[in-house]
């Protein structure tokens, strides 16, 4: 039971950030990776505040590990920095880098205390 | 209309096998860091880099396949919001170093590994078209 939720929340998630990150992309045509930025920056919000809920073990399953975690992604994170740094955008790749790792782990801190002071 | 029939598959199956992953015990591993986690999201960097290096290469590979393992299986497999919830447990827990080092071998194994799976494509790609 636990399982299906996950696979349903991760095929919706899946489908959320190919979405979303195709429309940021045709939005922002820059050398900057701004769709998967935003997607996972926005998931790491997400996820302090589902994290602060005290939800059971299927919401959980179904929003946290399933959607948010399918949502978003570390491969082409991962993927596109290193084309970042093939296409001699050293810079780039090293703000996308250090400035996911840190509003991500700001976000989560702050889905947190948003969902307290609800 | 079909390529988000591949999509929502392969999510849902990289979803399901990272909790599956995730559960389970490694080396009876009790260390701080989540290594469960770093496994997962540095196999599917170097596992993406490689797929995606030989399909764009590979005349006429279709897109809707490369779709549903990349953007699906491999996207969802790998995660970005639970290593920052790791990370930020970490640190409230008192464990700064292991938070550090977390994140350092997250970006660090992930860049180098996908970077290996890069140059392993290309070798392949030469191999298979010789």
């Amino acid at each position: 039971m636990k399982l299906l939720l996950v696979a349903l929340g991760g095929a919706l998630g899946s489908i959320a950030r190919y979405a979303l990150g195709k429309k940021i992309t045709e939005k922002t045509m820059g050398k900057f990776p701004a769709g998967t930025f935003i997607i996972n920056i926005t998931g790491a919000i997400m996820l302090g505040v589902v994290s602060s809920i005290n939800t059971d073990i299927y919401t959980y399953a179904l929003f946290g590990d399933g959607f948010l975690g399918a949502y978003t992604t570390f491969s082409t994170f991962m993927y596109e920095g290193v084309n970042l740094f093939q296409n001699s955008e050293k810079k780039n790749a090293c703000i996308y880098i250090i400035l996911s790792f840190i509003l991500g782990i700001l976000g989560y801190i702050a889905g947190v205390v948003i969902f307290k002071n609800i | 209309m079909r390529k988000y029939v591949y999509i929502l598959i392969g999510g849902a199956i990289g979803a399901v096998l990272r909790v599956v992953i995730k559960g389970i015990n490694l080396f009876n591993y009790s260390g701080n860091i989540p290594i469960n986690t770093l496994i997962i999201n540095i196999s599917g960097a170097f596992i993406l880099m490689f797929f995606l290096t030989v399909a764009f290469e590979v005349a006429g590979f279709d897109a809707n396949i490369r779709l549903g393992i990349s953007t699906g299986f491999l996207g969802a497999f790998t995660t970005f919001s639970t290593l920052c919830k790791e990370t930020v447990v970490l640190i409230f827990n008192g464990y700064y170093f292991s938070a550090f080092l977390y994140i350092l071998l997250s970006f660090v194994l992930g860049l180098a590994t996908a970077y290996a799976g890069y140059i392993l494509a290309k070798k392949y790609i030469v191999k298979i078209t010789k």
